[in-house]
């Protein structure tokens, strides 16, 4: 398989799992407003936080920083290299320079959500169509996994394609954790519990998590069960450690995945070791930096090693 | 109101559906029956299944415009032009006979130039080739085949008669939208190819595959073939993708390979350097291989030449091939098939006035409104005069143009081409002129499409088929209709 296809198709999946991962977000925000009390509200520039995108937010909206803006940001400003609308057409492309390995089947999937996305995207910004829209697109990338799945080969491609989509997932996974720890997590002061106990469901919720977290049989929703299922769940697909285990499975496959998998163990492990009961808010935050700091080496290793080695 | 060939018209010159008594012709009866049949409500259904087959496929075209490159929807129109099984077999003798004499000639031009001696082909006209590549002298490619693959492009006259137009021997394009139509086809029209005897299309791929296996250098191993593609925002990209992926091949870009020093060419993959067998190359010569040709090339592969030179990799087509992709070159065709291969053309070419001769150029100049000039060696429809739709300034222009560079301007009167049936508008059909582009193949063996990519001029009395200028496409159904063949 040539480099350079090798490296799209690992673009190509993380690009589609942003995608998705941002409009879970943006719904399970959007859907919170509707729990809330009334006179508590969403902060929107919560949802910048998540990207690490605060300066060019600030630089692109200095006017309002209110939903409409954030919204627009997200979801259609081509300028933000993250926003919906960015990613699908990055996706495509990707697909487009590699179409000569995937399945006919999976580039007209990426190409029909390319052609709902153009069309729909826009009337997304208004409260009214946005579930409707955010729903869509993650049925379309979801199906676009299934496509995966069943129609290409097992084989090198597939492997990069599924360590390009787990990384995204595993590094978005700990964007929202952080965000959400800084939040609510109880550093000096005490936060309202109730208050709390919505966010927290709403963290679950974005992750798509609340179900398969309540099946587990844990009692109550409380901040430390919470993230302990997020980062640490062995089964759960969206927690950090399933993530990370994923990419493990995939290395396995590759040849030669020393330096990858050495830089990937080490990860594994800070995750298996962290004490996430006695972390608080600057603790969590200083883990998930190194956490993510890590999650770059990782892919510059695999960069090194199977994309750029000469 | 349903389509209603009873008032198709008007007919001026040769259509290939309907006679000039406006009758449909046996082969398009059934179709003719079929379209009748249909209400506008049908149509409106079956045009709009269609596009949206074409954009969920995601067949498009890139046009440069402005500075940038559009992706446009592949635009396809419903009714096919229909062949008789009959007809298209003595076109396919045709073609093969035409690529057989034209590799034969282009061998001998790298080598003894016996053509020239003969006096069957002047000096003059070599010397002025500017597609001859002296670096490809004394090569001697497999089986003696520089053009690997050629895209014929074929018109018929007011009278029904079929020309050739044009020999596209660099890097024809066009195939995989040939392919894709029929694709659309058999999803909008599934009812019409149980019932109508269509020759299959879809081998084309496997045959190209097999076209470049032959010519590896490694004989007897599994070859590794790739494609060399300019990268995405060549305008045939959706084709260079498309052909890699139906043959199994590698999409390659220049960066993707390298020569070693051993020669041998090499990609990089993601577990090091895999040996290269045979290029299917869709970047032209003057890109090729910067330690040979242009310089400032960043599409190719430095080393490529030397490479192919000692026979250590299979280039299709080969560099130098499109010495015979001129036009001028083109106008003593009929006399190389004859000197070669000692038979007459099965297929005629269009008369053709060379303006380096002074008769011949004489004749343009005075008549320069009621022909067709073409530059000799350019693609696309671009740089073309026709006549008949000028202004003055253009005429005058191009008269300009012919005495200063004579060598690079041919004319031929221009064709009434023919017309098949085309939706204009909701539920009408109107005529709309035509061309036709087969594809021949050759190594070890020949091979022709089944038919081609029709290519149609959809405004109207328009003659320019050309997609980078508005033209659209038809599937092209080459029909067994029994009996006797």
């Amino acid at each position: 398989m040539l480099s350079r296809v090798a490296e799209n198709v690992y673009w190509m999946a993380r690009y589609l799992e942003r995608a998705e991962d941002t409009a879970r977000l943006i719904n399970s925000t959007s859907n919170l407003l509707l729990d809330l009390p009334r006179n508590a509200s969403v902060e929107w520039f919560e949802l910048i936080r998540v990207f690490g995108a605060e300066e060019q937010f600030k630089e692109l909206y200095p006017e309002s920083q209110d939903e409409r803006e954030v919204m627009k940001f997200l979801i259609t400003d081509k300028r933000n290299h993250s926003s919906i609308i960015t990613c699908i057409n990055a996706a495509r492309e990707n697909a487009r320079v590699t179409r000569d390995i995937i399945p006919y089947e999976m580039w007209e999937q990426v190409n029909e959500l390319y052609h709902f996305s153009t069309e729909y995207a826009k009337g997304s910004i208004s409260r009214r169509k946005r579930n409707d829209f955010m729903s869509g697109l993650i049925r379309r990338c979801q199906t676009m996994t299934g496509i995966t799945m069943g129609t290409l080969p097992h084989d090198d491609a597939y492997q990069f394609l599924r360590i390009g989509r787990n990384l995204e997932r595993a590094d978005m996974s700990s964007r929202i954790i952080d965000v959400a720890a800084a939040q609510l997590l109880p550093d000096q002061e005490e936060i309202n519990p109730a208050f709390a106990t919505v966010r927290w469901i709403s963290v679950l919720k974005s992750l798509n998590a609340f179900q398969a977290y309540r099946q587990q049989g844990l009692v109550g929703i409380s901040g430390s069960a919470v993230l302990q299922y997020l980062m640490q769940s062995r089964e759960f697909p969206r927690s950090i450690n399933h993530c990370l285990e994923e990419v493990s499975g995939c290395l396995k496959a590759l040849h030669k995945p020393h330096a990858p998998r050495r830089q990937l163990n080490q990860l594994i492990k800070e995750l298996e070791t962290v004490d996430i009961k006695a972390l608080r808010r600057s603790g969590l935050h200083k883990y998930v930096d190194e956490f993510q700091h890590g999650v770059g080496k990782l892919h510059s290793s695999i960069t090194d090693t199977y994309f750029r080695y000469s | 109101m349903a389509i209603d060939f009873k008032h198709y018209g008007p007919l001026n010159g040769y259509d290939e559906l309907i006679s000039n008594k406006g009758n449909p012709r046996q082969v398009a009866r059934q179709l003719c029956r079929y379209f009748s049949g249909l209400s506008d409500a049908e149509v409106d259904e079956l045009k709009q299944a269609s596009d949206l087959a074409i954009k969920t496929l995601g067949i498009s075209f890139t046009v440069y415009s402005e500075g940038s490159n559009i992706d446009r929807a592949w635009p396809m129109d419903l009714i096919p032009r229909m062949i008789s099984s009959r007809e298209w077999e003595v076109t396919d003798r045709g073609l093969k006979q035409r690529l057989k004499a034209l590799n034969m000639f282009i061998n001998d031009l790298y080598h003894e130039q016996q053509v020239v001696k003969d006096g069957v082909f002047p000096q003059e006209v070599l010397a002025g080739a500017r597609n001859y590549r002296k670096q490809c002298e004394g090569i001697n490619p497999a089986y003696g085949v520089w053009a690997h693959i050629c895209g014929t492009d074929l018109v018929k006259g007011g009278d029904g008669t079929q020309y050739v137009l044009e020999d596209n021997l660099r890097v024809p394009s066009g195939v995989s939208y040939m392919l894709e139509n029929r694709h659309v086809m058999k999803r909008v029209f599934p009812e019409l190819f149980e019932h109508i005897d269509i020759l299959p299309v879809d081998d084309y791929t496997t045959q190209l595959y097999e076209m470049l296996a032959a010519i590896s250098p490694r004989q007897g191993e599994v070859p590794e073939v790739v494609v060399l593609t300019p990268g995405i925002y060549n305008s045939a990209y959706f084709e260079h993708s498309y052909l890699a992926q139906q043959m199994g091949a590698e999409l390659v870009q220049g960066s993707d390979l390298m020569v070693d020093d051993d020669d041998c060419v090499y990609m990089k993959t993601i577990y090091g350097l895999k040996r290269v067998d045979v290029i299917y190359r869709r970047i032209d010569d003057d890109f090729l291989d910067p330690e040979v040709f242009r310089k400032d090339s960043t599409l190719g592969v430095p080393g490529l030449m030397r490479a192919w030179r000692k026979g250590n990799v299979g280039i299709a087509n080969a560099p130098g091939a499109g010495v015979a992709d001129d036009k001028v070159v083109y106008a003593f065709v009929p006399e190389i098939i004859r000197y070669y291969l000692n038979e007459d053309p099965i297929i005629p070419n269009v008369p053709t006035y060379l303006c380096m001769r002074d008769d011949d150029r004489a004749y343009v100049l005075e008549h320069l409104d009621e022909l067709v000039v073409k530059p000799a060696n350019e693609s696309g429809g671009y740089g073309l005069l026709v006549g008949p739709r000028a202004t003055k300034k253009q005429l005058k222009q191009f008269a300009q143009l012919i005495e200063n560079d004579p060598r690079n301007y041919i004319a031929q009167p221009t064709l009434n081409l023919s017309t098949v049936p085309t939706l204009v508008e909701e539920g009408r059909v109107a005529p709309r002129h035509v061309d036709l582009r087969p594809f021949t193949l050759q190594s070890k063996k020949l091979y022709t499409t089944m038919g081609g990519l029709s290519r149609v001029a959809l405004p109207e009395g328009s003659l320019v088929v050309n997609s980078s200028q508005g033209g659209g496409s038809k599937d092209t159904w080459v029909v067994d209709m029994g009996g006797d063949k």
